[in-house]
């Protein structure tokens, strides 16, 4: 049994502190993009086994069906995806504040998909990069599924991971119901270098 | 004269940034607190000059801080610090009497500024 | 005047492309030295550029087949010509993690790579530059097919 890493309270405080810089200024440009006022939560960090990853998924789901995007980053030793899991309900309203016509068809949702995806996947990355100095490539943004379950975003993979450090938040839009969540998952070295990085922010 | 500061922030790492950003000639008596509620109790208890206020905390966040200190006429400085610097929450701490807002990750030259602008640091430098 | 200031700008606009692109660029000289390191490069081998200049290739990277490697590079130096591979021959040439490390399935990024020819000056090709393309995708959905297409044969 391998000596698994424990997050302490103190990183935990760091990663939430961070993530909420890189959140407010992605939710400043969707704030821009949309003409809304964007409510931000405090983030969720937890270091979590792909079991709890997949309940966390599930959760996620609510009565409606998803759709889903996700986009790989890596540099300086870190590595991650974010993934931005859309409540399929959401995109009617969407639609409204950025002035599409009528009934969206399956490629002009793909449109917003990413467009929105664009919008917060690479504020976060980038917003999260700056803090730590660190330039992130980001590879093209994979569609993992439209309108369709959880499950069937995770059941292809056989996994190679054990944990992963997840990073959730939870964006909602005023007076719109229009509701996204945005996962930031970094793989387990990835934390291990990234602990060494904050220890200077955490230094008096 | 020393100034009394209060940095409020849920974040131990925020508020430790908060304090090394202040100016380091600045004479001040730093205090802290970890969520409106906390700092409410504190202004009411003692008297402070400045508040630098986070938005989003638990039990009491940063906008419902910034009403009571209206509301009930508290006489204090609020900067509001956050990292949610989209245009509404701008305008929203403005209104509620905030006299500006510093987006984070602070930046100790940007706080001098502020500080300077607003007659709570003198200029050294053209004095 | 101004026409100096737009030449400037276009060198950074340039160099500001080369560090952001989602390719890898390494140029080598003759002795396989490495003299130019992008950001792709340093991003997903965890090798930044000053470790990366001044080393030899196959000391920093064991994984690279060094006769292979310098078989196709050398036609590329005498030749003045343009070489290729591809995953189908090699999955990788340099062995990265794959670029979704939580979703994705294969287990290293599968790439295609180019050389292609820099001359000096004086004409003669003094140095190759090797550009890196991440094909994962492509690649899992190609072998997905075929796996599909043997599964389909094999109940017949």
């Amino acid at each position: 049994m391998s000596d698994l890493i424990q997050l302490s309270e103190d990183e935990r405080d760091c990663y939430q502190e961070i993530t909420n810089v890189a959140m407010g200024q992605a939710a400043d440009r969707l704030a821009r993009l949309l003409g809304v006022y964007v409510v931000l939560p405090i983030p969720n960090v937890n270091l979590i086994e792909i079991n709890e990853f997949k309940m966390t998924l599930k959760s996620l789901e609510g009565n409606s069906t998803v759709s889903a995007v996700c986009q790989g980053f890596i540099g300086a030793g870190i590595a991650g995806e974010a993934l931005l899991i859309f409540n399929d309900a959401s995109f009617a309203e969407i639609a409204k504040l950025l002035d599409y016509p009528g009934n969206l068809d399956q490629h002009e949702e793909l449109e917003m998909l990413m467009d929105v995806a664009n919008v917060l996947n690479g504020a976060c990355i980038q917003g999260i990069g700056e803090q730590l100095d660190i330039d992130f490539s980001q590879s093209h943004p994979v569609i993992l599924g439209q309108h369709c379950s959880i499950a069937d975003l995770l059941e292809p993979n056989q996994s190679r991971w054990q944990r992963t450090m997840a990073i959730e938040i939870n964006y909602t839009i005023e007076d719109h119901n229009i509701n996204c969540d945005l996962l930031l998952l970094f793989t387990e070295d990835s934390v291990v270098h990234m602990n060494r990085l904050i220890s200077f922010l955490m230094d008096d | 004269m020393t100034t009394k500061v209060l940095i409020c922030d849920d974040s131990k790492m925020a508020r430790k940034q908060m304090a090394r950003a202040l100016p380091a000639d600045w004479p001040v008596d730093v205090h802290f607190a970890q969520d409106g509620q906390e700092a409410i109790d504190l202004i009411k208890a003692q008297s402070f000059d400045v508040l630098f206020l986070d938005l989003t905390m638990p039990v009491l966040d940063g906008y419902a801080t910034l009403e009571i200190i209206r509301q009930e006429d508290l006489p204090i400085m609020v900067l509001v610090v956050s990292g949610d610097i989209q245009p509404e929450a701008q305008e929203r701490v403005k209104k509620l009497g905030a006299i500006d807002f510093i987006k984070k990750p602070v930046d100790a030259e940007q706080i001098k500024q502020v500080l300077i602008e607003y007659g709570i640091l003198r200029d050294q430098a053209h004095e | 005047m101004s026409e100096q200031n737009n030449e400037l700008d276009q060198s950074h606009w340039f160099m500001d492309i080369l560090q952001t692109i989602d390719v890898g660029l390494v140029v080598l000289d003759r002795q396989y030295t490495i003299k130019l390191w992008n950001g792709f490069m340093e991003n997903h081998s965890g090798v930044r550029p000053d470790q990366a200049k001044g080393q030899c290739l196959f000391d920093l990277f064991a994984e690279i087949d060094e006769d292979w490697f310098k078989k196709k590079a050398e036609a590329v130096f005498l030749l003045n010509t343009r070489a290729f591979t591809i995953s189908e021959q090699r999955p990788y040439l340099f062995k990265f993690k794959n670029n979704y490390p939580i979703t994705g399935r294969a287990e290293f990024m599968y790439q295609n790579a180019t050389m292609i020819p820099l001359n000096s000056i004086h004409g003669e090709t003094d140095h190759i530059c090797l550009i890196i393309y991440d094909v994962t995708t492509a690649t899992m959905n190609k072998l997905d097919q075929e796996k599909a297409q043997h599964d389909k044969t094999k109940k017949a």
